[in-house]
C-alpha cells in the first residue's frame, strides 16, 4: 500500500513538471516596460478569478471545478506556485448562479440562492470562510448570473449578466432594447466561437 | 478603513438597469441601499485609496466608461468614454488604473489596454498572450475571464488556446510586471537573486 502510494505521488510529479513551465522575457507592447512572465499548467478545473497583490506578490485563482466546489491557488509575480489546489470549504448548495471576486486578503463570493435572493460571503485568502453568508439584494433577480468583483480595500462589485431566455430573444425586436438585440446576437457569435463578448 | 465591506450591483427595473451599491458593516450589519445615478447595461466599482468609489460602467448605448463617486453615491466628475463598442471585461486597481480586456470582434484574438481613472490610455491595444502558429486562437475560457490589475499596472491574465489544447487541457497565465530598476532576473523584485543574472553577464564579458 505504501509502495502504491509513492507511485502515485510520482506520476502527479512527473505529470505535473512535464505541463508547468515559465517563460519570462521583457515586453514593451502595453505602453510600459513589462517584465512578461507566462506559466503553462495543466488543471481540470476552470479559472473564474485572479486577484494580484503588488506588495505581497501572490495571485488568488477563484475555481470552479464542479458546480459547487471551489479551489484556491496562489503564485509569485514570476509565476512560482505556493499554494495550489486549496478547497474553499464552504457549501454551495443553495444556489443557481455563482461568481466570485478576489482580492488582495481572499475573495468575495456571491450566488443566486433558489429563493432568488443574492448572497455573499467573504473567504480569506487559504479558503476558509470569514463570517456567515449575507444576504444583499431582492429578485428582480430571475435569469441573471451575478457577476462579482472585489478589490483590496474591500469593496465588492456584483453585476448581473443577462441570460437569453425566449423573452428576452422577442424582445429583440424592439429598439429600446438595443442590449438585448447585442446580446443575442453576440451569442450567436459565441457559439460559432467567434464571438465579442462581454462578462459585466 | 472603517471595517465596511461595500457592495456594488445592477437590479433591473422596468426594462432598465439601476446601479445600486450598499454597505456591510464590520458586524454584519446590512445599510441602506444607496442608488447611484446612472442607467447602465453592466459595471464594476473599485473603492480606491483615495477614498472615492471609481466606477467603469458598460453605457447602454454600447460604450464604457468610467465615473467616479463619492462612497454616498454622488458623482464626483464626468463619465469619461473608454472604449467603443463594449469591451468583455475590465478591471480596476486601487490606485486607478483600469485594464480593458478584450477578443477582437473579427479574429477572436485576445486584446487588452490600460488606462487611468480620467480614461487616458497608457499605450496602444496590446496582446501579451504567446502566439502559437499551430494553435492559432488565443482566448478566454467559457463566459469567464479571469484578468486583474493592481496598483501600479501590474497585469494578469489567464488564458488558454484555441481550437485544439493537448488533452488534458492547458491553461496559462501570463503576468506583466512594470519593470523595476535593477530587477536583473525579471521576477517584479529587487532583490539579492538579481545578483545572479549580473554576475553571469560579468563572467560571460562583452
Amino acid at each position: 500500500m505504501i509502495h502504491r502510494t509513492r507511485m502515485l505521488v510520482i506520476v502527479a510529479c512527473c505529470a505535473s513538471a512535464a505541463y508547468a513551465q515559465t517563460v519570462r522575457d521583457v515586453y514593451l507592447d502595453a505602453g510600459i516596460p513589462m517584465i512578461r512572465s507566462t506559466r503553462t499548467m495543466t488543471v481540470d478545473w476552470r479559472t473564474d478569478s485572479i486577484a494580484a497583490n503588488e506588495q505581497r506578490g501572490y495571485v488568488l485563482y477563484g475555481l470552479t471545478p464542479s458546480a459547487t466546489q471551489l479551489y484556491t491557488s496562489a503564485y509569485s509575480p514570476a509565476l512560482e506556485p505556493f499554494l495550489e489546489d486549496s478547497p474553499i470549504p464552504y457549501n454551495f448548495t443553495d444556489r443557481t448562479y455563482m461568481a466570485i471576486g478576489a482580492h488582495d486578503g481572499g475573495a468575495v463570493i456571491c450566488w443566486q440562492r433558489l429563493s432568488g435572493d443574492m448572497a455573499c460571503v467573504s473567504i480569506d485568502e487559504g479558503g476558509a470562510g470569514v463570517g456567515g453568508p449575507v444576504d444583499i439584494a431582492r429578485p428582480p433577480w430571475s435569469n441573471e448570473n451575478p457577476k462579482v468583483a472585489a478589490d483590496p480595500n474591500g469593496a465588492a462589485s456584483a453585476t448581473p449578466e443577462g441570460r437569453l431566455s425566449g423573452v428576452q430573444v422577442v424582445t429583440c425586436s424592439f429598439a429600446i432594447l438595443r442590449l438585448t438585440c447585442r446580446r443575442f446576437r453576440q451569442r450567436l457569435r459565441s457559439q460559432l466561437g467567434q464571438g465579442r463578448r462581454r462578462s459585466i | 478603513m472603517d471595517g465596511r465591506v461595500g457592495l456594488f450591483y445592477i437590479l433591473n427595473r422596468q426594462s432598465l438597469r439601476f446601479a445600486y451599491m450598499r454597505w456591510v458593516g464590520a458586524n454584519g450589519t446590512l445599510e441602506p441601499e444607496i442608488a447611484l445615478p446612472i442607467n447602465v447595461a453592466g459595471a464594476i466599482a473599485s473603492l480606491q485609496d483615495n477614498g472615492e468609489l471609481l466606477l467603469v460602467g458598460y453605457h447602454p448605448a454600447g460604450t464604457t466608461f468610467v465615473q467616479r463617486f463619492s462612497t454616498a453615491g454622488a458623482p464626483l466628475g464626468p463619465a469619461h468614454t473608454l472604449t467603443d463598442p463594449w469591451v468583455y471585461t475590465v478591471d480596476i486597481s486601487p490606485d486607478g488604473w483600469i485594464l480593458a480586456a478584450d477578443e477582437d470582434y473579427v479574429t477572436g484574438q485576445l486584446r487588452f489596454r490600460l488606462f487611468n481613472a480620467e480614461g487616458v490610455p497608457a499605450g496602444p491595444w496590446f496582446d501579451p498572450t504567446h502566439f502559437d502558429p499551430e494553435l492559432p486562437r488565443n482566448s478566454f475560457d467559457g463566459s469567464f475571464a479571469p484578468v486583474a490589475v493592481t496598483r501600479g499596472g501590474a497585469v494578469w491574465i489567464a488564458w488558454i488556446s484555441l481550437p485544439d489544447e493537448p488533452e488534458p487541457a492547458q491553461w496559462h497565465l501570463t503576468s506583466l510586471v512594470p519593470f523595476i530598476r535593477g530587477d536583473l532576473n525579471g521576477d517584479g523584485r529587487f532583490d539579492n537573486f538579481d545578483i545572479d543574472p549580473f554576475v553571469a553577464a560579468i563572467v560571460a564579458g562583452p
